[in-house]
């Protein structure tokens, strides 16, 4: 087991820069997320830790051993890592057998260790009984396995993924992620997982890294960067938000704000990152369209608004409902026992809390 | 029929050579035709014990040809059976094989040790450029001297060149005309689509016998004539075998340059073919010579003298049905009035043209007649 | 934000941390050098010797603009330069419509015994070219030809029914020869099609025919302009079949006059230099079309771990025309060549009269008693087999060091390599001549290895640089990763998983070296002749017969080695889907 850093990693191609002074550290046994759109640079990242790609310029570290430094690089087959790929990468030409013990085989491991530690590996995946199949005879969700038994049969200091999910058919895909993490957990393997599915991200990982355009934005727990996103992308990528454009109007004690909406509908909300409080000025307003809540007509509470149903979409445990607040437009989630309807005006309440204020734009 | 010894040499080779030198145009006269009596009793003249010791020593020679693979291949089989010395034959056309030994010479790549040539230009030019051995091999006192350069080049065998016809596709008629119409033949209206002719780029005797049309025998054939003939739209080889082999398949009628060896092959596999040699009959030199960087020099003086002498003479008759340079052989076949010699209509030249070797006209480099000959045929 | 605290960076790089950029200096200088010897210096000597009046060792040449203003700036051979281009498209035109129709009818439609079929398809290839000319020689020139005398005879036509002595006659039977090639590319694009693409038209209401003219062909597009060019750069090379169907007499051809140059007098190699850098910067210009085409087609080809699913086309009515199409295919390159190459082999002398022809076995074993045809067996052997592994071994390193290594110069070293094709073989041989002809490699086998291995190393090139471009790079960076070095992922991996097209590769080449003619002639030697050369000196000779057998020994060997080589290196791949 070992811990990763990353200081100040630079990647460029030409006059393309694609990552741009990444840092972070994964701690022994951690899961950690690469969070981001596609071309954000995180799967650069990943291939640099792989070393399958060259760094331009920063340090990378796996238990305190430089792997990358200033341009150069500890080449991939002696990091001692391995990594499950999006594609899966299972060699056609050979058994599933004989992909998973290539590892050990390169390593001249006895002809017995390899033996045990393949079927060791193939049942810890689920895949005992298919050793003699080739790669291409089995499934999408099945080859998977076989990455990921080959991944972790010649134990890694650290294991790397690369959208591992994202080929995979979506109820396979939900399946997986619960396997996936539940292996992580009992190998305690430090990881590093990168995916552009936010909810993947939320589920799996200890700890999320958002990324944007070869930049760290924001790094912390799913927690608190659902709770608590720092910039307009980091609520939009994260959850189904609504964002507003604002203007402070005052304080409501603490970190808490009153904001003007357009249309002069004002709203009480809270700055997530202390250092971003202001008193004056424009500001985001992000609330998630799960945190508006249906109340009794005439409430009087705080953050209380009467809204005007434009449209109801059913989505099962709750629908999604185009509200009209004034001159506001709001998604909100409602639960789907007893929906309002179309046309008709109900109350909704936001709860100060999740009224999330931020100040950038 | 292949073993030569003990044959009645002197009678017919003397019937024969009367023949062949009564016929040899303006130089006849200054031939001599008779050979010594001496030479019948006396024995050949061998090569010395030495050379034939170094030579076995050498074990192998490269011997570079224009003639056919098979027949050569028995030929220099002779050769190794009696002195136990392997030949490499390499078979090429003409000009470029003498031009890729030239080439081989001058950078110092010995390959060949003997070279044989249908073009005796050639040679005398490399000889200038003293690329030739000189040499002069004791068996080749019987060669005929205008057949020979002393110690460059001497013949290895005479080949004449008449017309040829395919006996299925000619009226009786037709025969008749080709055998008593002489070359005049060749313009006659009735081959147009029939004939086929050969052009004399492709090597030393398709030039020698167009030569005598356009140079030699320039004032009795000359352009005209050729003009006439190109004016049937004869199908033009670039190598005369194939179109022998068309001959005998009966894609053409009648065709030119037909020469004796090849011919003579054709008849004994029964191919319905007849041949004539109008009168003058243009005939060819094929001739042989050694590196002078011999990478075996002694193999090729002994091959030399074998292929100069009464035995490599006749041991060529066996395979090929050519006219020696020797005076005192002749074809056995012819001796016993087999194969074609018994045909009703085949007849010896009368009349061979062979004179022009020293012509300034043939030694020009430039060959300016083949140049004229493609303006007439329109290539 | 947990962005960790900056840790110094140390000053002393552990010893595993390599520079990567210094490790790729030594490769492309040793892989250019190969090249450069191999490739480049025969094309230099060959536009030296256009500009020279004899060759570079005559005492008595010069330079000289003469043999290349004659040759770019007079009207015949301006004249010869249209008509070769004109001919070599109307082949190239002739052997793509062909080519493409069979490839859509074996690979798309339930055509039976498709295995068979395409065997039958690709089986002229076994084929010397020029041997295949003889053939169609004996079968239809205007008097003699073997159809012609039925024609009349039975039929009681009067002249002729076919001659193969015209240009349509030359162009045709360069066609026929070339299909082979046009059905391989396209078929290979067809194979690997999705067939989605289809099904969406037919459910977009479009018919079969609408379909393949408006889908498939445009999907397989660049795959039929990468064989046309092929075809036509070939073509534009080809001395052979013109030269053995009645020479410039049926059609002007520069590549016959470029034999014409170095076989007949005067012998003038700046001549047919000369016309070798005229043929060159036309075929440059297919190459090009040809290099772009074929990496369009790269592109387009899907390739996927899941097999598809094909659903072959119903042909119904159609089934019995698209036999027959296919049947007339095989019986104009296949079975009526042999016929007429069997029935010659075994006659005294050729005749025109299969009734009344004399048989005999004699020519066969003439041949086979012939030391200098087992000599050239042998000879015909060792190239065939080392020149196709020497040219797929550099192959493969040249594929991988572009492909992979990234090396620097890769751009320039895929053109390189790319050269030999528009260079005519009678011209390269020439070079090649030049090239070696005062180190100790002359007049062995060896320089024929190594005229092989430069003048397909643009075919095997191409099909495993094609392969490995194909090749998803996750496959070879997850062996990397497992702790594989460089080369245990290259021997494990990357090969294991061209050996397919490896194996192709191998095949085409060992292909035409056995069939190989011009270069072979050029270089011929005592010691080297192989039995390409021999069937063309006996045909030289006008033994037709001997040739004719011949031939058909370089079929038997030719049919032997492919089976050997896929035995040996057969591919153990699963099946797909």
């Amino acid at each position: 087991m070992a811990q990763l850093s990353v200081e100040d990693l630079v990647v460029t191609y030409g006059s393309v820069t694609a990552v741009k002074d990444v840092s972070f550290v994964v701690e022994d046994g951690e899961f950690v997320s690469l969070l981001g759109p596609s071309g954000c640079g995180k799967t650069t990242t990943l291939r640099c830790i792989a070393g399958l790609e060259a760094s331009s310029g920063g340090t990378i570290r796996i238990d305190g051993e430089i792997v990358a430094a200033d341009g150069r690089d500890v080449p991939p087959e002696k990091r001692d890592i391995n990594m499950v790929f999006q594609s899966y990468a299972v060699w056609p030409h050979m058994t599933v057998y004989e992909n998973v013990a290539y590892g050990l085989k390169t390593r001249h491991e006895p002809a017995a260790v390899i033996e045990a530690k393949v079927s060791e590996a193939l049942r810890t995946v689920g895949l005992t009984g298919y050793s003699d199949r080739y790669g291409t005879e089995l499934s999408g969700g099945q080859q998977q396995r076989v990455a990921l038994a080959r991944a972790i049969v010649t134990s890694p200091r650290l294991l790397l993924f690369d959208e591992p999910l994202s080929n995979l058919d979506a109820g396979l895909r939900d399946r997986m992620r619960f396997e996936l993490v539940e292996l992580q957990r009992r190998l305690g393997k430090t990881s590093l997982y990168v995916t552009h599915d936010q909810s993947e991200a939320m589920l799996m990982s200890d700890r999320i890294i958002l990324m944007k355009d070869g930049k760290m934005v924001q790094s912390g727990t799913p927690r608190d960067l659902y709770d608590r996103p720092a910039s307009r992308f980091a609520a939009e990528f994260i959850g189904n938000a609504n964002i507003l454009e604002g203007t402070v109007a005052g304080t409501a004690g603490g970190k808490h704000a009153l904001v003007t909406l357009t249309d002069g509908v004002t709203i009480e909300g809270r700055f997530s990152w202390p250092a971003q409080s202001t008193v004056f000025g424009l500001v985001l307003v992000c609330i998630r369209a799960e945190s508006i809540i249906l109340v009794t007509s005439g409430s009087k509470a705080v953050n209380c608004f009467e809204a005007h149903v434009k449209s109801v979409n059913f989505l099962g445990a709750v629908v999604n409902c185009l509200l009209q607040i004034g001159g506001v437009a709001l998604r909100a989630d409602l639960p789907a026992r007893n929906p309002p309807h179309v046309g008709q005006t109900i109350m909704v309440r936001i709860d100060p809390e999740a009224v999330t204020l931020i100040s950038e734009h | 029929m292949k073993n030569t010894n003990g044959l009645p040499r002197c009678n017919f080779t003397r019937r024969n050579l009367m023949r062949m030198a009564a016929v040899t145009g303006l130089g006849a006269a200054s031939l001599s035709l008779f050979p010594k009596g001496a030479l019948a009793q006396s024995p050949a003249p061998q090569p010395s014990e030495d050379l034939v010791a170094a030579a076995k020593a050498e074990g192998t020679l490269t011997f570079y040809h224009t003639t056919a693979i098979d027949p050569t291949a028995v030929w220099t089989g002779a050769f190794t059976k009696k002195y136990g010395i392997t030949t490499q034959n390499v078979r090429g056309p003409s000009y470029p094989l003498f031009e890729r030994w030239l080439t081989e010479e001058r950078v110092g790549q010995h390959v060949a040790d003997v070279i044989q040539i249908t073009d005796t230009v050639l040679i005398e030019s490399a000889h200038d450029e003293k690329l030739i051995a000189d040499y002069t091999p004791a068996s080749a006192a019987g060669i005929r001297p205008e057949m020979k350069k002393e110690g460059v080049w001497y013949t290895a065998f005479v080949n004449a060149m008449g017309i040829a016809w395919n006996s299925k596709l000619v009226s009786p008629e037709e025969e008749k005309l080709i055998r008593e119409g002489g070359w005049n033949v060749l313009t006659d209206p009735r081959w147009k689509g029939r004939i086929a002719t050969g052009t004399p780029a492709s090597g030393g005797s398709s030039y020698s016998y167009v030569y005598m049309f356009l140079g030699g025998k320039r004032d009795q054939f000359g352009p005209d004539f050729l003009a006439k003939m190109a004016a049937l739209k004869p199908q033009i080889y670039d190598s005369k075998s194939p179109m022998y082999d068309r001959l005998a398949a009966g894609e053409h009628a009648i065709v030119d340059q037909a020469s004796q060896s090849d011919m003579g092959g054709f008849y004994l596999k029964g191919a319905p073919i007849r041949w004539v040699f109008p009168t003058p009959t243009p005939a060819n030199l094929t001739v042989q010579t050694i590196s002078a960087g011999a990478p075996h020099p002694n193999a090729a003086r002994l091959f030399q003298d074998w292929a100069m002498s009464e035995e490599g003479q006749a041991a060529w008759f066996s395979v090929a049905g050519v006219a020696s340079a020797r005076e005192d052989t002749v074809d056995p076949r012819k001796a016993a009035k087999a194969d074609w010699y018994k045909e009703e209509w085949y007849k010896d030249p009368e009349n061979l043209y062979i004179d022009y070797l020293s012509d300034p006209g043939y030694v020009d480099p430039a060959k300016p007649i083949i140049a004229e000959w493609n303006q007439i045929f329109g290539r | 934000m947990t962005i960790s605290a900056t840790i110094p960076v140390t000053d002393n790089v552990p010893v595993g941390l390599v520079r990567r950029k210094r490790q790729r200096l030594a490769l492309p200088v040793i892989v250019g050098l190969i090249l450069a010897v191999l490739v480049l210096l025969p094309i230099v000597l060959m536009f030296l010797g256009a500009v020279r009046t004899g060759t570079f060792v005559d005492p008595r040449a010069h330079f000289s603009l003469r043999s290349v203003i004659a040759v770019y700036a007079t009207m015949p051979y301006l004249k010869t330069l249209i008509v070769t281009i004109g001919a070599s498209l109307a082949v190239s035109f002739l052997a793509c419509f062909v080519g493409i129709a069979l490839a859509w009818l074996i690979s798309r439609t339930d055509i039976p015994a498709k295995a068979w079929m395409e065997n039958a398809v690709i089986a002229p290839l076994y084929l010397s070219p020029f041997v295949g000319a003889l053939a169609w020689l004996i079968l239809g020139s205007p008097n003699a030809g073997l159809i012609n005398v039925l024609a009349r005879e039975v039929f009681g036509v009067t002249g002729y029914a076919i001659n193969v002595m015209t240009a349509t006659g030359v162009i045709l039977v360069m066609a026929l020869y070339n299909i082979p090639y046009a059905y391989m590319t396209v078929s290979a694009a067809l194979k690997g099609m999705d067939p989605s693409m289809e099904e969406a038209s037919y459910l977009n209401g479009a018919g079969v025919f609408s379909t393949a003219l408006k889908v498939t062909l445009p999907v397989v597009r660049p795959s039929i302009i990468s064989a046309f060019f092929f075809v036509f750069v070939l073509t534009c090379g080809t001395f052979s079949i013109p030269a053995a169907l009645g020479g410039t007499q049926a059609m002007p051809f520069l590549a016959i006059d470029i034999y014409r140059a170095t076989a007949t007098y005067p012998v003038d190699y700046a001549r047919a230099a000369a016309i070798g850098t005229l043929l060159f910067w036309i075929s440059l210009i297919g190459v090009a079309f040809y290099r772009f085409a074929s990496q369009v087609a790269t592109r387009f080809v899907t390739v996927t771990a899941r097999g598809f699913r094909t659903r072959f086309l119903k042909l119904r009515g159609w089934r019995i025309p698209a036999i027959g199409f296919i049947l007339a295919y095989v019986t104009l390159a296949i079975i009526l060549p042999y016929f007429a190459l069997f029935y010659v082999a075994f006659t005294r002398f050729t005749s025109s009269n299969i009734l009344t022809a004399s048989y005999t076995l004699d020519n066969f074993r003439s041949v086979i008693a012939s030391v200098a045809v087992r000599q050239s067996i042998g000879n015909t052997l060792l190239v065939g087999v080392i020149s196709p592994t020497f040219c797929v071994l550099l192959g493969i390193v040249l594929a991988y060091s572009i492909r992979r290594l990234r090396i620097r110069g890769a751009g320039i070293l895929d053109y390189i390599a790319m050269f030999p094709i528009a260079v005519p073989g009678i011209v390269f041989g020439t070079g090649i001549f030049w090239t070696y002809l005062m180190t100790p490699v002359y007049g062995t086998v060896w320089i024929l290895v190594i005229a092989f291995v430069a003048t397909y190393i643009p075919y095997a090139y191409r099909m495993i640089d094609t392969s490995i471009i194909q090749i998803d790079r996750s496959l070879e960076e997850a062996s990397a990763l497992c702790g594989a070095s460089h080369f245990r992922t290259a021997s494990q991996i990357t090969f294991r998983l061209i050996r397919p097209s490896v194996l192709s590769a191998w095949i085409l080449v060992f292909i035409f070296s056995i069939r190989e003619i011009s270069a072979a002639i050029i270089l011929a030697s005592p010691s080297n002749k192989v039995l390409s050369v021999m069937s063309w000196d006996y045909l030289e000779f006008g033994n037709v017969q001997n040739a004719a057998i011949i031939g058909i020994l370089q079929t038997v060997i030719l049919m032997a080695g492919i089976l050997v080589s896929r035995f040996l290196l057969r591919v153990k791949l699963s099946q797909s889907g």
